[in-house]
């Protein structure tokens, strides 16, 4: 049986250490609500994936934290697209229903956070439940 | 095992949370984004007044230019092609508009930093008014009915709109071209009934 190193908090995290770089992107152009608004949206996507697939047996792993970074820029791309001239059309709605948030963009936040906090909460409890079991 | 099992509720209660409150607040921003349609300005009536931040520097209302006709100009955005050509166009009819007394303003739904970028890059003689944060925020937009105006390919931002209003506040021509530019000559004509 090969050891495989398991997923860790602090692996889950690590690649997150990126987001910074997109606060200042957003933070230059006047929006950082609405980076927060889908870094937490994207974020939130990652964790609900990441409770269901412990639902299912799914073990955590090192690189589990590539995906909440991947649906933080997925949920950002109309973003990164009028950068380049384009602007918001609903069809972008597929981006993590980026359209739509930014409609109801106090609200959406409201909510997000502390779902964030909910969500983070419990997977890193069931992260170190598995830790536990594996001693 | 047990440790598990015993979280698992936990799990599923934090699974069903976050599901039921992503999928709510997908769907309420959706019906919003989709029904919160106002019916485009008429001819004739009052002007809805507005008070905006302008790249100009502080605010920039409707009130406050009453005694003078005002061009009122919608675009989508600061870095699309067509919207760039938009505000050129606008830029290009300023000196005949300013020889005839009538104010122009243009609006979009772009942060006021984001703005004050464009009107140093594109070199515009006019204020741009901002009316980010775009949150159910559009008191000029919603107001002459041009917001998430009703087309195929609908956008949540201004379409390309040119209203004119006369020195008593009345709307005197209202032009709107979701395809595209507004040229400088029309944009001329359409002021000179203002």
């Amino acid at each position: 049986v090969k050891y495989r190193e398991p997923g860790t908090l602090l692996t889950l995290l690590a690649p997150s250490a990126l987001l910074p770089l997109g606060f200042l992107a957003y933070s230059h152009g006047g929006s950082v609500p609405h980076f927060f608004l889908h870094a937490l949206m994207g974020w939130n996507a990652a964790l609900i994936v990441f409770l269901l697939s412990t639902l299912i047996g799914r073990r955590p792993m090192r690189w589990d934290g590539l995906l909440p970074i991947a649906l933080v820029v997925y949920a950002q791309v109309p973003d990164i697209i009028y950068v380049f001239g384009p602007y918001h059309r609903d069809w972008m709605d597929v981006f993590l229903f980026h359209i739509s948030l930014d409609e109801v963009l106090p609200l959406a936040l409201a909510v997000l956070t502390p779902l964030w906090l909910v969500l983070f909460a419990t997977y890193a409890a069931t992260l170190r439940s598995e830790r536990h079991m594996r001693r | 095992v047990r440790r598990t099992r015993r979280g698992l509720p936990w799990v599923c209660l934090a699974l069903c949370l976050g599901v039921f409150a992503l999928a709510g607040l997908a769907a309420t921003g959706l019906v919003i984004e989709r029904t919160a349609r106002t019916p485009l300005v008429r001819v004739g009536q009052q002007a809805p007044g507005f008070t905006l931040p302008s790249t100009g520097g502080g605010e920039r209302s409707l009130a406050a230019e009453r005694g003078r006709p005002v061009l009122l100009v919608f675009v989508p955005a600061m870095r699309c092609a067509t919207c760039i050509a938009q505000l050129r166009a606008v830029q290009e009819s300023l000196p005949t508009l300013r020889r005839r007394g009538v104010v122009v303003l243009a609006v979009s739904v772009d942060t006021d930093a984001f703005q004050r970028d464009t009107v140093t890059t594109l070199r515009l003689d006019y204020p741009l008014l901002s009316e980010a944060p775009t949150y159910g925020q559009h008191p000029a937009s919603s107001a002459y009915g041009v917001y998430h105006f009703d087309t195929p390919n609908a956008a949540p931002v201004s379409t390309y709109a040119v209203v004119a209003i006369d020195a008593a506040g009345i709307v005197r021509a209202v032009t709107v071209r979701p395809e595209g530019v507004i040229s400088s000559d029309e944009i001329v004509v359409a002021a000179s009934v203002a």
